[in-house]
């Protein structure tokens, strides 16, 4: 069984007693609520409405919702990575805001926006290649140290911002915040093309493997060989990496950037990536999986304004929407 | 800026023994002192020969609370203070701390945007306690006037209520949508009442969704996605600040419907009174937050000095703007010139606290 589907000791399971005969086409015909709770609860809320609002399942509704979650879903895909290693990096959404800002900044004083974009990515990777040092290099847990971060970045952007938003980013706005082909928004694509290539690092390199063996038993991993603090280093940095991509597409589909522009981000790309399979305890989980928790979130909050729910009501809906999905995912 | 948060970091730092989070918390100590050291400003001293130290206490990072405490710092010396800055990053717990915080400092007296209602009556409790004069820009609960140096906040009902007056008057008829700012701390559900009061006036306008947007622009861009999906034939949008209106504006160009859409919001901040210039936002409902800390700082150095009395409900400034009249609006961000023009303007009278809920 892949971690992905849901286990990746192989040890639990040879030690799993044998299942007797006649269970065996039960269990067959039961829903596995672990792996597709999420799933059904995503598509029962899809099917409800779609009832109440046709307009829901238009081409251009189905693309406001991909566009809409496109930046927390790329967000995600960093924290999956950190939470699957048994971290957590609460760092991602004010490393939005800081990248951002940086590109922001640099272009209106007419730096090249490739110049800019590179300086973003550069500032992202190297808030994530800090923090995988700092978690690395000491015992304190990676909750305290990137929630230090956090603070840390959201004060040197509103610094050098001074409060105010960068109103223009130029092409970076059509580019990131247009449509590629046949209308659909070019941060969908990128969406996929990094939730594909999230999945493919996790379950086909060295690098992925090693993550979830640390998530699942570091001690172990550690006994095996394995080398913890250097894989830290990169997966935070890898989680860096992404942020700045987060940053840059967030930008552009704002046309801006702002200090608190990712105020709220990091606990949306744990809830998410935990909504969709992806525990806080490491070792489980993928990519695919925190799509999953990034879609249901974005469909539900589309859905509500589709049907002019209040604020209040909308608060207490999706409340409730991911209690459901989460108690649904038993043997969590 | 001597913000508690540091202080609550490096506790939790030290439980964990840990030498790099030490460091953290070491640069954030550092960013926050250069924060303070900028904020101070030589002062002449008052009339009773003594400078006075004012707290001012904003409670997240928007644009809007920092040109406030900006316009705070510029005047304060002129009025025989100096501004202590502390900033509450959204947490009761941390301006409650803040609060204590400068009481322990022993300040004459406290500035503050508060994060919410409750946040408000522990901070006044702790000020009255401590006898320090705490006056609150947007006090929302009625029942703590007496106890505070003042109030000081636009007019909440009529804010939004003269945005409806306009909207009714240059739109024949058709639907209309809110976003509206967070909920809970009465100012956007007074906003939004407004609006649909002064939108009464035209029967031929209806109101036919509020949404939230949160004061966060993303979200507001995502809400003007889905109305404008839900309600194709929308033809006037209410957006409570230009922040999100920025990001309604973007969505709606995005689907080729800002031609077919009034926008209309509430604040006067650069880029909005930039994006009225432009057409792109049809009218305001504009307050100087500059202006708003100004007066603020001036009626309670007063309220100290014992020359204006305590316990009163004042209404900012406001100036409703539409392209016509860009240059009427009182700016966010003015330079020293523009704040001895807020310091010459009379003092704000005080007003029945009838509209307060």
């Amino acid at each position: 069984m892949s971690p992905e589907k849901g286990g990746n000791n192989q040890l639990e399971a040879k030690n799993r007693p044998a299942q007797k005969e006649p269970h065996r086409t039960a269990d067959r015909l039961r829903i596995d609520w672990t792996t597709y709770g999420t799933t059904v609860v995503l598509v029962v809320g899809i099917i409800i409405t779609a009832i109440f609002q046709p307009v829901f399942l238009t081409v251009s509704n189905i693309a406001n919702v991909l566009s809409q979650i496109a930046v927390l879903g790329i967000l995600t895909m960093a924290q999956t990575i950190v939470l699957i290693s048994g971290g957590i990096d609460l760092s991602v959404g004010s490393n939005v805001a800081l990248s951002g800002v940086t590109a922001g900044l640099l272009f209106l004083h007419g730096v090249p926006l490739w110049v800019d974009c590179f300086a973003a990515l550069g500032c992202a990777t190297a808030i994530g290649l800090i923090n995988g040092l700092l978690v690395a290099q000491n015992r304190a847990h990676p909750f305290i140290i990137t929630l230090g971060m956090l603070t840390l970045l959201e004060g040197i952007a509103e610094l050098v911002t001074g409060g105010s938003p960068v109103n223009d980013m130029g092409a970076l706005a059509t580019i990131l915040g247009g449509t590629i082909f046949f209308g659909i928004p070019t941060a969908v694509v990128l969406l996929f093309i990094i939730v594909v290539l999230t999945a493919l690092f996790l379950a086909r390199t060295p690098l992925g493997r090693t993550a979830y063996a640390i998530g699942g038993n570091e001690e172990a991993s550690y006994l095996s060989g394995i080398p913890i603090k250097r894989t830290k280093v990169y997966i935070y940095t890898l989680a860096g990496v992404i942020s700045g991509i987060a940053a840059l597409t967030l930008s552009g589909i704002l046309n801006a950037a702002e200090a608190n522009i990712g105020t709220g981000l990091e606990l949306q790309s744990i809830a998410a990536a935990v909504i969709g399979g992806t525990p806080l305890i490491g070792g489980r989980g993928g990519a695919w999986r925190s799509l999953q928790g990034v879609l249901l979130l974005g469909v539900v909050s589309n859905s509500l304004n589709l049907m002019s729910v209040g604020a209040n009501y909308q608060n207490i809906a999706l409340g409730v929407i991911v209690l459901i999905a989460v108690m649904v995912q038993k043997n969590r | 800026m001597h913000s508690q948060l540091t202080i609550g970091l490096s506790k939790k730092c030290k439980l964990a023994c840990s030498m790099p989070a030490r460091l953290l918390s070491l640069l954030l100590a550092g960013f926050f002192a250069a924060s303070a050291a900028s904020s101070g400003a030589e002062a002449t001293p008052a009339a009773g020969g003594k400078i006075l130290t004012i707290a001012f206490m904003r409670p997240g990072p928007d644009p809007y609370y920092q040109d406030g405490q900006n316009g705070a710092v510029m005047a304060a010396p002129s009025l025989g203070a100096k501004v202590v800055t502390y900033f509450s990053n959204n947490s009761q717990s941390q301006e409650l701390a803040n609060v204590e915080d400068a009481i322990s400092k022993q300040v004459d007296g406290i500035l503050m945007y508060a994060v919410s209602l409750s946040a408000e009556s522990a901070d006044v409790a702790k000020a009255n306690a401590a006898h320090v004069p705490i006056f609150l820009l947007y006090g929302y609960d009625k029942s703590l006037l007496p106890k505070v140096a003042g109030f000081e906040q636009v007019n909440l009902i009529e804010y939004g209520k003269e945005v409806g007056t306009w909207l009714a008057k240059h739109l024949a008829e058709g639907k209309v949508a809110i976003i509206t700012g967070l909920l809970g701390r009465g100012d956007a559900e007074a906003y939004a009442e407004g609006f649909k009061n002064g939108l009464a006036d035209n029967k031929q306008l209806t109101v036919v969704a509020q949404v939230p947007g949160d004061w966060n622009r993303q979200k507001a861009q995502h809400a003007a996605q889905d109305l404008i999906t839900a309600h194709p034939d929308l033809k006037g949008l209410y957006v409570e600040n230009e922040d999100m209106a920025i990001g309604a504006i973007l969505a709606l160009k995005r689907a080729g419907k800002l031609s077919q859409v009034k926008v209309v919001s509430c604040n006067g901040a650069p880029y909005g009174l930039e994006a009225i210039g432009n057409g792109e936002i049809q009218a305001s409902n504009t307050c100087s937050p500059a202006l708003e800390a100004v007066m603020g700082l001036r009626i309670l150095t007063g309220v100290i000095g014992h020359t204006t009395e305590s316990g009163h409900l004042y209404y900012s400034l406001t100036v409703f703007v539409t392209k016509d009249n860009i240059k009427d609006a009182n700016p966010w961000v003015p330079d020293q010139t523009g704040i001895e023009k807020f310091l010459s303007l009379p003092l704000l009278k005080p007003v029945a606290d009838s509209d307060l809920p």
